[in-house]
């Protein structure tokens, strides 16, 4: 069904008239707007790689007085052989079970008596650890980390079991949850069996059982060095006092393995395959995923894959949106988004209704994304798109975790700090045309997988669709 | 609307890129240094408590129709937020229609002057500004974020819905049938939503002032007139206070507030005292039957004091201490010793006429039982002995970090502000912290003694499948009255 015709001319020249005219103050009216006095897009940083290996990356951020302090080591799931599935995220765990000089829940303990507050987060790519804290508490932070970096050595059986437990749990709780199967059943149906992302980060449920103390240790030695982690201070600190404490914090660390070998985007390629699978679940609604698989973050259609997935979906207005939510109250949530990892991406489209036809709601799904190719996408569209990228990564920059994340992650990927905005100003360039392009290449008929998930007993599935198991 | 599962991907690396698999560690800049000595691994360093930062200093100042205006200057802050709080919410505007000023609250910013819902969500995207307006049982929020070199901009479309907001049939039918889909399919397919709206009614009986249920049926029945005259009589009767958090000056913020208010008014002479909480005894069980889940979702409710009350610093220790974070006491107990659970989310609900601690847990549906004895063995230890000094230390050093946190954006900034009015005096904050820092344990030990000890009232809800929980529940003594999601979402037990 073609989308229907679209009130544009007032929304066009009502943006067009917003961007081409100055600010200007009402009448009699001090002027209010201006820029702000930090411009949040903006890196400085001051660096070094230690003897053996760990890269430290420093900024100043003295808005608010706390200090975010982030371990990212270059291991995810995807680093894992076939006898290791889940172990990365299982480790995860472990890592705050003690460590040589601050045994058993030392880290928790001593962490938050100093007000601070700890997380951690393991994805196909990277484990991340991060803490918040005051700046008095840096020197604790860096001595705990330290430690459990070079020091892990103290993984009993009992802390295995009870960590097995609680990830096993989490599994449960996960996969209970409303449409709680569907990420990691679509991971299947979009990267063929042997390829890194097939298998879903948490593992199976015999992966995790399966787990010995041994393996743990085993892949602390292969990942855990110095070599492969990058050590992201952010906050109220001078970067030079706070450098020459992760120097003396750090700098014993023994030197390990060093930078894990891992496959490259070119050596894991995939072909395209259209896979129809489908769930049921205790749910009254049904709902419908559409996904292909796309290029990796480095590529350059990666960025043009952004704007299209912010320009079908980013509310009222935008076309995916329209046709589902508002001009037609056909579903009850519906979305688009490109994740863009390391090996390879993947454009998702979805919509969950009570009463939808799934075969409808296909159609609808599909009419939206290709109509960027027989509709190009008028300016107003694109610039809505950018603009909402631009705000994201503004709203992500504004916190000291936040930047951290950010900056952790390139150079983790031997990039340079600021490569998100590097990225986005990849962006910033996108045409209609790529878009036009971006579909024809990488979205096509025959490398689409989709996921319909329906109340148990309902045969309203996408014809052909073959149940996908979650072992 | 609830977020889809796979937009949860977007977190895995939304902007993540590749690595070009260098050979050794690419950093950016910088150069391999000399070691530094060994440190002394030995024993921890030791580390002072976060020093609590200088009182944050909101401006009062007073508009036309005595009309407060509270600004909270933010340096640094890219965004700014401007709130307007009108003091009718449901239970003053529309007490025996409640769906009336739930659709008025949502389609406040559904098109406003000259421009339809699409032109105003475009003009809004344009300088990426949001505007957010909704209609709580106490208060009703219309509120902008805007950068700040479009504050101006922002202002004029929040002006817009202020004064002459669309209401137009059209949206209304939308929010019907979206509203409709919520209460019928969308939320009782949800555990996590039904547990919290099954609780929440369960606290709050329909006789309460807040105690109104949501009915598919009268949400069929909004009309486009019923919502122009109740936002017609807001507009003639409800005092207004003006929030506003960013990197401003007030002096010159001040014409613009003007403006934006223009004839509406009066002023919020302060916050409401909020209704009497309910009255509650005993002990009650409401389980909600969801046929075929794995999982159990396990909440309970006790009475607590009020953000107002004499004992509000003790009352957030003793939740953080018991069942309020990670290190909390059930969370340690029933995650890091059990392994039965990801974690206990708890937490200290302060709004006066409301206030309670809440515990809620998924598990596993053999573990129910014995989870609610561990619970209830927690709260019985928090009732006879005070918390020891490293805990009560620890949680106040957690609370002197945040609240030294609280500009680091617009939310965080415009939640203290708000708590500071409603506290009462600008110098609220830090007083209300200084107060969290001056808790003694036995202060803890003798509120949990009242609040969480054997004569505390308690309200369980447990979420999950009957056929599998109930015989257990049962045999543990519990009297369990099981209803559908349904009936939890719209807050129908059994004695109502």
């Amino acid at each position: 069904m073609p989308l229907r015709a679209r009130p544009w001319p007032l929304a066009l020249a009502l943006i067009s008239a917003l961007h081409a005219a100055p600010v200007i103050a009402m009448p009699g009216l001090p002027p209010l707007g201006r820029a702000p006095s930090v411009d949040p897009l903006e890196v400085e940083v001051i660096s070094e790689v230690l003897e053996n290996g760990l890269t430290v990356v420093i900024e100043e951020q003295r808005r608010t007085p706390e200090v975010a302090v982030q371990l990212h080591v270059r291991v995810g799931s995807r680093d894992e052989g076939p006898a290791e599935r889940g172990c990365a995220h299982l480790f995860e765990h472990l890592m705050f079970e003690g460590s040589a000089h601050a045994p058993g829940r030392t880290y928790d303990e001593a962490t938050t008596a100093a007000g601070m507050e700890n997380n951690a987060w393991t994805t196909a790519d990277e484990t991340v650890y991060t803490a918040l804290l005051s700046p008095e508490g840096l020197d604790l932070l860096l001595f705990l980390e330290s430690d459990r970096l070079g020091w892990l050595s103290s993984v009993t059986a009992a802390d295995l079991k009870n960590q097995q437990d609680v990830v096993l749990q989490e599994r449960a709780e996960g996969y209970a949850a409303v449409f709680g199967r569907e990420g990691d059943a679509m991971t299947r149906l979009l990267w063929p069996e042997g390829h890194p992302y097939h298998h879903p980060v948490i593992g199976t449920v015999a992966d995790i059982r399966g787990f010995s103390a041994e393996a743990a240790l085993a892949l602390h030695s292969r990942a855990y060095s110095p070599g492969n982690t990058v050590l992201v201070i952010v906050g109220d600190v001078d970067a030079e006092v706070a450098l020459a404490s992760a120097r003396r914090w750090f700098s014993d660390v023994p030197a390990g393995a060093g930078r894990l070998a891992r496959a490259t985007a070119a050596e894991t390629p995939w072909a395209p395959a259209r896979q129809d699978g489908m769930l049921e679940d205790a749910l009254e609604e049904r709902s419908l995923s559409l996904a292909w698989p796309g290029p990796p973050a480095d590529h350059p259609d990666a960025a043009a894959l952004q704007v299209l997935a912010m320009a079908l979906s980013n509310g009222r207005g935008t076309r995916l949106d329209d046709a589902l939510l508002y001009d037609r109250r056909r579903a009850s949530d519906a979305g688009a988004v490109f994740w863009d990892g390391d090996l390879g991406g993947e454009l998702h489209l979805w919509a969950t209704g009570k009463r939808v036809r799934l075969p409808r709601l296909a159609r609808t799904l599909e009419e939206a994304l290709r109509s960027f190719s027989t509709s190009p996408a008028t300016e107003a569209e694109l610039q809505r798109a950018k603009g909402a990228l631009r705000a994201a990564l503004i709203d992500q920059l504004s916190t000291p975790e936040g930047r951290a994340e950010r900056i952790g992650a390139c150079v983790a990927r031997g990039q340079a700090p600021d490569c998100a905005q590097a990225q986005l100003a990849a962006a910033q360039r996108v045409s209609a045309a790529d878009l036009a392009r971006v579909i024809d290449q990488w979205l096509g008929p025959a490398a689409r997988r989709s996921l319909s998930v329906v109340p148990v007993g309902d045969k309203g599935a996408l014809p052909g669709a073959i149940l996908v198991e979650l072992p | 609307m609830s977020a889809h599962p796979l937009l949860l991907l977007g977190l895995r690396a939304a902007w993540a890129q590749a690595e070009a698999e260098p050979p050794s560690p690419a950093p950016p800049a910088g150069a391999v240094v000399d070691p530094a000595p060994a440190p002394d691994r030995s024993r921890l360093p030791v580390v002072p408590p976060p020093r609590l930062r200088p009182p944050l200093e909101p401006v009062v100042m007073t508009l036309q129709n005595d009309v407060q205006a509270w600004i909270l200057p933010t340096p640094g802050l890219h965004r700014a937020r401007v709130s307007v709080r009108f003091a009718d919410g449901i239970s003053g505007l529309c007490p025996r229609a409640p769906a009336r000023c739930a659709a008025l609250g949502d389609q406040l910013g559904a098109g406003a002057g000259a421009l339809d819902a699409e032109a105003v969500a475009q003009a809004l995207d344009g300088i990426d500004a949001e505007l957010r307006t909704a209609m709580g049982r106490d208060a009703g929020w219309v509120e902008l974020d805007a950068p700040l070199q479009h504050l101006d901009l922002g202002l004029d479309r929040l002006r817009d819905v202020l004064i002459d907001p669309s209401l137009s049939r059209r949206e209304l039918r939308r929010w019907r049938r979206e509203t409709h889909q919520a209460l019928t399919s969308h939320w009782p397919s949800d555990p996590w939503a039904t547990l919290s709206e099954a609780e929440r009614h369960l606290w709050l009986p329909p006789d309460h002032p807040w105690g109104h249920r949501a009915s598919p049926g009268a949400v069929r029945r909004v009309r486009a007139g019923d919502l122009r005259a109740a936002q017609a009589e807001r507009a003639a009767r409800s005092p207004l206070t003006v929030f506003v958090v960013g990197d401003v000056d007030p002096e010159t913020l001040r014409p613009h507030l003007a403006l934006l208010i223009n004839e509406l008014g009066p002023g919020a002479a302060g916050p409401p005292p909020g209704p009497p909480p309910p009255a509650h005894a005993g002990q009650r069980w409401i389980g909600v039957d969801m046929p075929g889940r794995s999982q159990a979702a396990l909440g309970l409710s006790l009475a607590a004091p009020d953000s107002a009350s004499p004992e509000a610093a003790a009352a957030l220790l003793l939740s953080r201490v018991v069942m309020d974070g990670f290190q909390s006491r059930i969370n340690l107990l029933l995650r890091e010793e059990r392994g039965w659970t990801y974690g206990v989310a708890g937490r200290w609900e302060a709004a006066p006429g409301a206030a309670r601690f809440q515990v809620q847990v998924e598990l596993p549906l053999d573990k129910v039982v014995p989870a609610v004895v561990d619970i209830e063995a927690e709260l019985a230890r928090a009732a006879a002995t005070p918390p020891s000094q490293a805990e009560l230390a620890r949680e106040q050093a957690g609370v002197a970090r945040e609240h030294n946190r609280a500009l680091i954006d617009e939310d965080s900034a415009s939640a203290a502000l708000v708590s500071a009015w409603r506290w009462g005096e600008a110098a609220a904050l830090r007083a209300r912290a200084d107060a969290v820092m001056a808790v003694q344990p036995a202060d803890v030990q003798a509120l949990a003694a009242r609040a969480l000890g054997p004569e505390a009232a308690r309200r369980w809800v447990v979420v999950g499948d009957r056929a599998a929980l109930g015989p257990a529940l049962a045999a543990a003594g519990f009297d369990v009255r099981w209803i559908s999601p349904q009936d939890a979402v719209l807050g129908r037990f059994p004695t109502d």
